[in-house]
């Protein structure tokens, strides 16, 4: 995979969860990871392990219970929140509904970042949000109402209002809930071509074990208290998936990497 | 790039500019008894010494002026609280603000010695309604940000704002049962509120108030952007969302508390008027939506104003009731339009 250039995220033995009248709640136990420089990485973890957690500590929504996040070798914690929002850009899995809002206002908002007291968008930040949109495939769509959108469009238009945050490091929180197959194909090949011709590393949470296993350069899987990272193919032959899939009645082919139910 | 928005948005203004003032005058001109034009014009230059110039100079001009005031006021507070609760139908009615800032008057009326005649006790006394209204607003506002901040649903945020403005007139209605006389009748006056009522020391603590608000307001409107999308959005932009948030609603508590401390709670203006700017230019950028938002509010009070006071009778109807006539549909409308989203 990959040759690993400089790491944009570095996970340094960090403890997710969340504190309430001074008793901290662990979800997950400490553990370290990093993603890299043009690096596609998916996140996978069965559902209240703990993924939307750690995606919010990476952003810096929520403080960690320990352990640090290291942005562009640096910790995160080190940067005004000006300068973190020029290098992490985030995509949530709130379906934002603003009445009467433009496709490319809400793509211009990534510009926030860049522009002066009223927001006003210079030429050149004009052409990035064109651009961005471009990138996705949605520029025809630039006048058109968020509320008018289907929801793979919505997605797209996310994901573009991300690039023109330009950020080396873009952050999705399951990106292809509530899409249809194609659809979630389509998108995480949109992330993998991003991450290798722009060189962004972005990392993705999901469901789609298949999906990730084909397009994703690495993975992160955070198993019952167990944390794995490496290239998909890796963490095939460490029977990885098996754990993923515990007590369950599915399992993973290891030759396809297609996903096998057993039928009692 | 998009030629046309600017165009049609600069064209709501002009219109919206235009007919505030064409309000502002028909709402100096009619009453119970209608002025002719010229008429009012040498009473506002000081020409024209009559009862009617009276009726100008010391009623009609500073009622229509507190109307445009106010409906800029609660416009942009409710604005902002839609925006900032991120629910299309807060307001500072709705959510029992206004309630809060009755229960600060009502603490300061039955509680304050006679502020004597003078201008300067006048000036404090009015200063005393303002400041403790806005006290009283903020205390309702920092519990509704509180609530909203745990309760996702925003029917679930709205009907807690309902049963917290039920408690607090509650509490009040205890007061009155416990207070004196003088301050009990001080206090009903106040509650009966009215455009018309406002003095001329009251008047420029308003115009005061409201034009720092709209600056404040019109400072904030690359933040109310960011904060349109939610904390996590918006704090992935680099913003400071606690701290943003804090001040937007310092903001509207200001507007609000102070138009309620001089004309009483007046409802259905700060959630009705942004809709209809959102109808009328189709855009949700705070840019375009803020100025026309303020636009829109002056001419809704002007004509609720005009409507309240129509030639023919001696008495004008109470200001609540015209806003809420006015009001109301709107809201009905709003709410179901929002059934697919709520």
């Amino acid at each position: 995979m990959a040759a690993q250039a400089k790491p944009a995220i570095e996970v340094r033995g960090l403890r997710i969860g969340y504190t309430a009248k001074g008793v901290q709640r662990e979800i997950f136990p400490a553990f370290s990871a990093t993603a890299g420089e043009a690096e596609l990485v998916a996140l996978l973890g069965r559902n209240g392990r703990g993924k939307s957690t750690l995606m919010r500590t990476i952003i810096g929504i929520q403080p960690s219970l320990d352990g640090s996040v290291h942005i562009l070798e640096k910790d995160m914690r080190s940067y005004p929140l000006r300068t973190l929002a020029t290098l992490v850009s985030y995509v949530s899995t709130d379906n934002v509904k603003v009445g009467n809002l433009k496709v490319f206002d809400l793509v211009s908002l990534g510009r926030y970042p860049y522009t002066g007291w009223f927001g006003t968008l210079s030429s050149k930040d004009k052409e990035v949000v064109m651009h961005s949109l471009a990138m996705v495939g949605m520029e025809a769509y630039a006048w058109q109402n968020t509320s008018c959108l289907s929801d793979g469009e919505r997605q797209r238009v996310m994901i573009a209002r991300a690039l023109a945050q330009d950020t080396p490091i873009i952050v999705l929180d399951e990106p292809t809930a509530f899409l249809d197959l194609p659809n979630r194909y389509e998108i995480v090949l949109l992330l993998k071509q991003l991450a290798q011709e722009q060189r962004r590393a972005i990392l993705f949470s999901t469901h789609d074990l298949s999906i990730a296993l084909k397009i994703a350069d690495r993975l992160w899987v955070m198993c019952d208290g167990e944390f794995h990272q490496g290239a998909p193919q890796e963490l095939m032959l460490n029977s990885v998936f098996d754990k993923l899939l515990q007590n369950t009645r599915l399992s993973v082919d290891h030759e396809t990497g297609e996903v096998r139910v057993r039928f009692e | 790039m998009h030629p046309r928005r600017n165009k049609r948005v600069a064209a709501a203004g002009v219109t919206l500019a235009t007919l505030t003032l064409i309000l502002l005058v028909a709402d100096v001109l009619l009453g119970s008894e209608p002025v002719p034009l010229a008429t009012a014009w040498r009473a506002l230059l000081g020409t024209e010494q009559s009862h009617l110039s009276q009726i100008i100079l010391g009623y009609r001009f500073p009622k229509a002026m507190v109307a445009l005031l106010v409906g800029v006021s609660l416009s942009v507070s409710g604005l902002q609280m839609q925006t900032v609760f991120r629910n299309p139908l807060a307001d500072p009615y709705i959510l029992g603000v206004s309630s809060g800032a009755g229960l600060g008057v009502a603490l300061f009326v039955m509680g304050y010695s006679v502020w004597g005649t003078t201008a300067v006790g006048a000036l404090l006394a009015s200063m005393g309604y303002a400041v403790s209204a806005c006290v009283g607003a903020a205390f309702i506002m920092s519990i509704m940000l509180t609530i909203s901040m745990r309760v996702r649903d925003i029917m679930a945020v709205l009907i807690l704002g309902v049963m917290i403005g039920s408690a607090t007139s509650a509490i009040i209605s205890a007061l009155q049962f416990f207070s004196r006389e003088t301050a009990l009748k001080s206090y009903v006056l106040w509650t009966m509120g009215g455009l018309g009522n406002v003095t001329s020391a009251q008047l420029y603590v308003l115009i005061a108030v409201t034009l720092a608000g709209s600056v404040l307001a019109l400072l904030s409107i690359k933040t109310l952007n960011a904060l349109m999308q939610g904390e996590s959005y918006a704090r992935s932009i680099g913003y400071n969302v606690g701290k943003n948030r804090l001040a937007i609603m310092l903001t509207a508590t200001l507007l609000t508390g102070t138009a309620t401390a001089f004309c009483g709670p007046i409802g259905f203006i700060g959630v009705a008027v942004p809709h209809v700017a959102r109808m009328l230019i189709r855009e949700a950028d705070h840019r375009y939506l803020l100025p026309i938002t303020m636009l829109l509010g002056a001419v809704a009070m002007l004509l609720c104003d005009v409507i309240s006071s129509l030639p023919g009778y001696e008495t004008s109807l109470p200001i609540n009731t015209v806003t809420s006539l006015l009001g109301i549909p709107i809201v009905i409308l709003v709410i179901v339009r929002n059934q697919k989203i709520v």
